[in-house]
């Protein structure tokens, strides 16, 4: 019979048995649901071997693409390494350079030690050497030679706070990830893709935008970046140069406060600028990353709006301190 | 039962359903209060696992699980009025989707199965 290995544990499988049932004969906790491949509770990670394609009927592609596999269906026949799907690998690194990129708005390049495999739009936990932990996403590509995150300064924010005033380049880091599933994949490449982010939101964007147009989408790209004013519109230059590059792109920008001498610029809450366009998202992949509050009620909004809920990929920044080795929710840039 | 989950279509059509079902739910006013706060990807993993025993599929709820997981509503107020509701916009749903009105009353009389549970009696 074929085994598997799981948290440093190694497992033989019984006659019929699925992954799920051999942790719960040997005692291994995992959350499970339906047993059936249906509810996605059991979930996890296959980092080694084949799956048989029972184990992934039906799971986003988004999450395939990361090795999801139902355990409660995973009969292999040969063995598996398996893995927590919000499970990270630990790496150190170097910061190589931090610099004002915006109001409030740090961007920081980081030189990690040995390989570090990502797709664009996941996020990483920064582990300071005294144990402080928040997590940031990835706004650099994987070929990039360092590894960038936007930082924007919270009030009080003890990692920030760091990050702004005290960190160095040459200063070294812990590094935990990557995880999330905020990800672009190569389907539907004629269809529309809406990227929404708030603030440092766009830092996920910005990858999966480059991704998306390097892996040859040709369906329309609008996105929208939404800030307090327009001193909040960071990397602006970057994004209508892309959009200029790019015919299939189109970049817009939207302020709670105006003025905004740019005409580009709209003064509109986030979601009332992404509705004026798009009054119907039914068919619509839409990408919505920054903070949780405003995400997870534009995920509602937008989810009524017609978009389906596998096409709605939401990053929801949370600045709440995390507990120490516990990731609770998405990055807090 | 499974002949009935393999008649609607099985995992697939808890899919096409879960979509239009809580989408029916969120937009009811008699019912979109008990969703103000929930985390949407936990909701249609819940309402999946739903589909999936009111459509005669393989599931694993049992009596107390179903008790468990409404208390917390039932102390806010969910009654026999809310599970009419659930039950209708399944129904609805279902409608939306070309299911026929023979097979939409044998998933309500599933749906109907869990009413007591649900409301703790």
């Amino acid at each position: 019979m074929a085994s598997f290995g799981f948290r440093g544990t190694r497992i033989e499988l019984g006659p019929g048995e699925s992954a799920l049932d051999a942790l719960d004969r040997v005692g291994i906790p995992l959350k499970s649901g339906c047993r059936s491949g249906v509810c996605g509770a059991c979930l996890v990670r296959v980092t080694k071997g084949t799956v048989p394609a029972d184990a992934r009927r039906g799971i986003a592609p988004v999450l395939t693409a990361q090795g999801a596999a139902f355990a409660c269906c995973l009969r292999p026949t040969e063995d598996l390494e398996l893995d927590d799907l919000d499970g990270g690998l630990e790496h150190r690194a170097r910061i190589v350079a931090l610099e004002t990129i915006g109001q409030d708005v740090l961007r920081m390049r980081l030189a990690c030690e040995g390989n570090f495999d990502y797709t664009p739009g996941q996020y990483v936990v920064l582990q300071r050497d005294d144990g402080l932990e928040r997590s940031y996403s990835l706004a650099s590509l994987p070929g990039d030679a360092t590894l960038e995150l936007h930082v924007r300064r919270t009030i009080g924010g003890a990692m920030s706070s760091w990050l702004f005033d005290g960190a160095r380049p040459g200063d070294g880091v812990g590094l935990r990830g990557p995880l999330g599933t905020c990800c672009y994949t190569p389907e539907r490449q004629d269809g529309p893709l809406v990227l929404v982010g708030a603030g440092t939101g766009l830092a996920p964007l910005f990858g999966v935008l480059r991704d998306a147009l390097n892996r040859g989408h040709t369906g329309p790209i609008q996105l929208f970046h939404g800030a307090r004013d327009t001193n909040g519109l960071y990397y602006r230059a970057e994004l209508l140069a892309i959009a200029s590059a790019a015919s299939n792109v189109t970049v817009r920008g939207c302020v709670l406060e105006g003025p905004t001498p740019d005409p580009s610029v709209r003064v509109a809450p986030l979601g009332d600028a992404v509705a004026s366009v798009f009054p119907n998202l039914a068919g619509c992949r839409v990408f919505l990353c920054g903070d949780g509050s405003l995400v997870r009620s534009l995920k509602r909004r937008f989810f009524l709006a017609g978009a389906a809920s596998r096409d709605l990929l939401a990053d929801p920044f949370d600045a709440a301190a995390l507990p120490a080795r516990k990731i609770a929710a998405g990055p807090c840039n | 039962m499974t002949q009935l989950f393999e008649r609607l279509g099985g995992a697939p059509a808890v899919d096409a359903a879960v979509d239009l079902f809580y989408r029916r739910m969120l937009a009811d006013p008699r019912v979109a209060h008990f969703f103000e706060d929930t985390d949407m990807d936990a909701q249609i993993a819940k309402q999946r696992a739903f589909l999936t025993m009111a459509f005669g599929g393989p599931h694993s709820y049992t009596g107390r699980d179903m008790r468990a997981a409404h208390a917390p509503l039932v102390a806010r107020g969910l009654d026999d009025l809310h599970v009419d509701v659930v039950i209708e916009q399944l129904g609805a749903s279902l409608a939306e989707l070309g299911v026929d009105a023979a097979t939409i009353a044998e998933v309500a009389v599933i749906a109907e199965s869990v009413r007591a549970d649900v409301l703790g009696r």
